[in-house]
């Protein structure tokens, strides 16, 4: 019952002179949760709709199960839809809603109740089949839009920022929703976002897309820990993660406006680097490191953030445990070797992790 | 509005009432004079206040004229180009909203030309070619292969002559076109997804979504057609052809002849009158949408 | 629209337009185009010959003293109607706005004379205007000849004017009130909070924002008042006396149907359908300029 692998290959698509998509190879694959990722303009949504099919593409293919589908209608890729907005037929029930692609598939009456109903049951949709989509909730809404994607029984289902139109509460409760259906249905899912935390906690691959290109396409976890270059480090992750001008030398590698620290690696000849550390990652109070100036915090209750101050660059820091930080006080930061991500300064590319690989 | 003012709202009450009465008051004559003898308006002028004798007027205009005849053709032609419009309107807004092909375009702009020129200005051709129907088809032909054709077609005098010509405008095609671009993309997006084709949309998702544009659309072309004059007046020859707008003006006395039957005429108009206020009376909702969507 | 929202194929949306087109083409444009064919050539009365004048029937038209005097009647007729049927139909909507108890049942009841087609006003009009029997003829007695529509050609154009805006009130009425009613309640609120009065809230807040509806009712009813006023003319005045209420759109049926000059109506209805085209190309325009302004 798992879906189908999907290919992309070469795929450009240009609305007058504004490239959108430009030459995307993407696989997705079988039966994974994968979301694509980006800020609004950057060719996700387009993207989405090329591989249903209702989008034309300018160059390169999609293939979905091995077969070429670049020129297949919609209705005949087996891909169903949630749109962000949910697109529910108006003055269909809830009932006709879902039903309606099973009656234009022709399928028999009891058939189709019976698929209606499975879908209603594993959406928790029963009580509600007879009403009409303006009685629903938001949320409500968004289970009838997933339960007519998955009682046509596609083994792809496609997600068009469908969580972006509901509250925080909600939001967090459809997203464990989704990927508890995910798990049990077992289609190859595909979910455009703009928002980072649906991506990091729904996606078994996140693709993040920027202008059209990917700039990685990973599991949330090495997209976090391991950037593949300057602008997936600074796109993902709240707070962000501090980008800190300094030099590479022999195996000293010292911070514009703080200290020096020493790594594994070593270079022959000085190269103006970009450092990069979690917040989470910087250790406060430390014994040896460089000394910050506290500008201003943010409480948020489990944790605070410090905004300090390293020469002139930056450098945020989250404290758990008891505040013992007042803004102008002066404090000593570590910044832990094995935590460094290191980018060429000219490029933005990943030179490579300073020492080791992702923590576990 | 925010203040309760006594003297503004007074103020506002009269010209409301003067308002009322001025839009109201025609119709009270028509039916106080309606309701009273020939001999009592020729002798004291006009009613102004009803008599007892509105049915036996009524009674009387319908015994003496065909005027149950034009109510019928009234009524008729209303319909008929109330159906011909919406199901012209609508498919038309659909060929020029949701298809690819360039002649979404054509159908667009040749119906939107047709704005400009109101069939009273272009009456006598339009004459023309309802009392020979087929000699656009003559002329082209003749036109094309020299052949003279030996066919033609009158409308005069018919259902179809009074009401064809009065569908060929552009208003509930712009209606209809204005209202499909409201409806979100991602409908039809949703349904092609579904699987369903332009016909399955249209009939499925596009005609239940439109209820209400259809029925304005009715009310006001209902109306429209009931209160035309000009072209039923060159349209039909035969007395048993005319409308009730058009049939209420032979009413009028001639120059020579009898002492006039005024409560006959008003009676008349009474009639005419009556089934348009009724819709406007029962539909008003529909009625008020239609005239702020379509103008007219 | 988004280019995925639409459907493909040649056939359907030819099939689906295809009705529509073929009426138009039959009762619109050939007809719009045998007038245009007519104008330039002298046709005998019944079209059965003609001969090509070029612009001779135009000339003729425009050399007759009794095409100037269908103009001026025309722009008479129009002015004073669009006028009168504008600025009482807003004066009404603003009343309907102001007084909202019983704004309801006036919202109601004032769009009724929208059911009475202009004849049967024309009808109704002739006995309730008559000189001897009607309305008037109170006044007839206490100064005879004071009311002779029939002879005095102002008091003819004052009826037609009269009847013509009572006919137009309802649409623009609903028109307006619709436009009044849409303008969101803060912008009254905070006016009123600054101080001002209604007649100042409704010169300088309600006026300035339903104007794109002001302009739409006015050239509506200018067009009407062009083309849609025959009934009221051949019910009531049949263009007299003595030719004060003969409007354009009367003169083309009488000389095309009554006098079947066929050449010299066409040729009328060309200039009424320029005069009319432009009335529509300042619509347009100004709405469009007032669209871009407001963007």
């Amino acid at each position: 019952m798992t879906g189908p692998a999907i290919q992309v290959r070469g795929l450009s698509k240009r609305f007058g002179s504004r490239t959108v998509i430009d030459r995307l190879d993407i696989d997705f694959a079988a039966g994974q949760f994968t979301v694509v990722l980006g800020s609004s303009g950057c060719g996700k949504s387009t993207l989405l709709r090329a591989i249903a099919g209702l989008e034309t593409v300018d160059e390169g293919t999609v293939s979905i199960g091995g077969n070429d589908m670049t020129r297949v209608p919609p209705q005949s890729r087996g891909c169903a839809m949630v749109f962000q907005n949910y697109a529910l037929y108006p003055h269909m029930t809830v009932r006709e809603n879902i039903g309606y692609a099973l009656k234009l598939q022709g399928l028999a009456r009891h058939e189709r109740m019976r698929r209606i109903d499975e879908a209603a049951e594993l959406l928790g949709l029963a009580e509600m089949l007879d009403r009409k989509p303006a009685q629903l909730s938001g949320g409500q809404r968004q289970r009838v839009a997933i339960g007519r994607a998955i009682a046509r029984r596609q083994r792809v289902l496609l997600f068009d920022e469908p969580l972006s139109n509901l509250d925080a509460k909600l939001r967090h409760d459809m997203r464990v929703e989704l990927r508890r259906l995910h798990d049990e249905i077992g289609a190859t899912t595909i979910f455009v976002t703009h928002d980072q935390v649906e991506a990091m906690t729904l996606a078994d691959q996140v693709v993040l897309l920027n202008q059209g290109r990917v700039e990685q396409a990973d599991t949330p976890a090495t997209l976090y820990h391991r950037p593949r270059n300057l602008f997936t480090a600074g796109f993902v992750g709240t707070p962000p993660m501090n980008l800190l001008d300094a030099t590479h030398e022999g195996d000293r590698l010292s911070v514009e406006g703080g200290g020096e620290v020493r790594l594994d690696r070593r270079t022959a000849n000085a190269t103006p680097v970009v450092l990069g550390i979690r917040p989470e990652a910087v250790l406060l109070h430390a014994t040896t490191g460089m000394d910050a100036t506290v500008e201003a915090q943010e409480d948020l209750g489990s944790h605070r953030v410090i905004y300090a101050r390293l020469g002139k660059q930056r450098l945020l820091v989250t404290e758990h445990g008891p505040r013992t930080l007042r803004p102008g006080q002066t404090v000593r930061v570590g910044l832990p070797p094995q935590a460094i991500s290191l980018f060429e300064k000219a490029s933005g590319e990943r030179i490579g992790h300073a020492t080791g690989d992702v923590p576990a | 509005m925010v203040e309760r003012h006594p003297l503004l709202n007074a103020t506002t009450l009269v010209l409301l009432v003067l308002g009322l009465v001025a839009a109201l008051g025609p119709i009270y004559l028509a039916v106080c004079s309606a309701s009273v003898t020939s001999h009592q308006i020729l002798v004291h002028g006009l009613a102004l206040i009803p008599g007892d004798r509105l049915w036996e007027n009524l009674g009387a205009v319908l015994h003496r004229a065909d005027i149950g005849r034009m109510l019928l053709n009234s009524c008729a032609v209303s319909l008929i180009v109330v159906a011909g419009k919406l199901a012209l309107a609508s498919t038309s807004a659909f060929a020029s909203v949701y298809f690819h092909s360039r002649i979404r375009h054509v159908v667009f702009w040749c119906t939107f030309a047709t704005l400009l020129l109101p069939l009273e200005v272009r009456v006598v051709p339009t004459y023309a070619v309802a009392s020979d129907l087929l000699s656009p088809l003559r002329t082209i032909v003749e036109w094309l292969t020299g052949l003279r054709l030996n066919l033609s077609i009158n409308l005069l005098d018919s259902y179809a002559g009074l009401s064809l010509p009065l569908m060929a405008s552009a208003t509930g095609t712009f209606l209809f076109r204005q209202f499909f671009l409201t409806i979100p993309d991602e409908l039809a997006e949703a349904a092609r997804m579904d699987g369903a084709g332009p016909w399955r949309f249209f009939v499925d998702i596009l005609l239940p979504l439109s209820k209400a544009n259809f029925a304005a659309l009715g009310t006001i072309v209902f109306l429209a057609t009931w209160k035309d004059y000009m072209w039923p007046l060159v349209a039909t020859s035969r007395p048993e052809m005319q409308t009730i707008a058009l049939g209420t003006a032979t009413f009028l006395p001639t120059e020579t002849g009898q002492p006039p039957e005024w409560n006959l005429v008003m009676a008349a108009a009474l009639l005419a009158l009556a089934p348009p206020l009724v819709v406007i009376g029962l539909t008003q909702r529909w009625f008020v949408r239609g005239v702020t969507g379509v103008g007219k | 629209m988004k280019a995925s929202a639409r459907f493909h194929g040649r056939w359907t949306p030819f099939a689906l337009g295809f009705p529509q087109l073929a009426l138009v083409a039959l009762f619109f444009y050939w007809p719009t185009l045998k007038g245009l064919w007519w104008s330039f050539h002298l046709v005998c009365p019944f079209g059965h010959c003609s001969t090509f004048v070029g612009t001779g029937n135009y000339v003729r038209e425009l050399k007759d003293p009794a095409f100037y005097a269908s103009l001026g009647t025309t722009a008479i007729f129009s002015s004073l109607g669009v006028g009168l049927s504008v600025g009482i139909a807003l004066c009404l909507a603003w009343m309907v706005e102001l007084h909202q108890r019983s704004g309801k049942v006036f919202r109601y009841l004032l769009i009724w004379p929208y059911a009475v087609a202009g004849s049967v006003l024309g009808v109704i009009l002739r006995v309730a205007a008559n000189p001897t029997i009607g309305v008037m003829g109170y006044l007839n007695s206490l100064w005879p000849g004071f009311w002779q529509p029939h002879l005095i050609g102002a008091q003819a154009m004052a009826m037609i004017v009269g009847a013509f805006a009572w006919t137009q009130i309802p649409f623009n009425f609903i028109v307006l009130v619709a436009a009044l009613r849409a303008i969101p309640g803060d912008y009254m609120a905070a006016a009123a909070m600054d101080g001002a009065t209604p007649w100042r809230r409704f010169i300088d807040i309600q006026i300035p924002l339903i104007r794109p509806q002001l302009f739409f009712v006015g050239t509506m009813n200018l067009i009407d008042s062009i083309t849609n006023s025959f009934a009221l003319v051949d019910t009531l005045t049949q263009g007299g006396p003595g030719g004060a209420t003969d409007i354009l759109a009367y003169k083309i049926y009488r000389d095309g149907f009554i006098g079947l000059d066929l050449s010299g109506s066409s040729a009328l209805s060309m200039i009424l359908m320029l005069l009319v085209l432009a009335a529509c190309a300042v619509q347009f325009i100004t709405a469009e300029r007032q669209a871009r302004r407001e963007v």
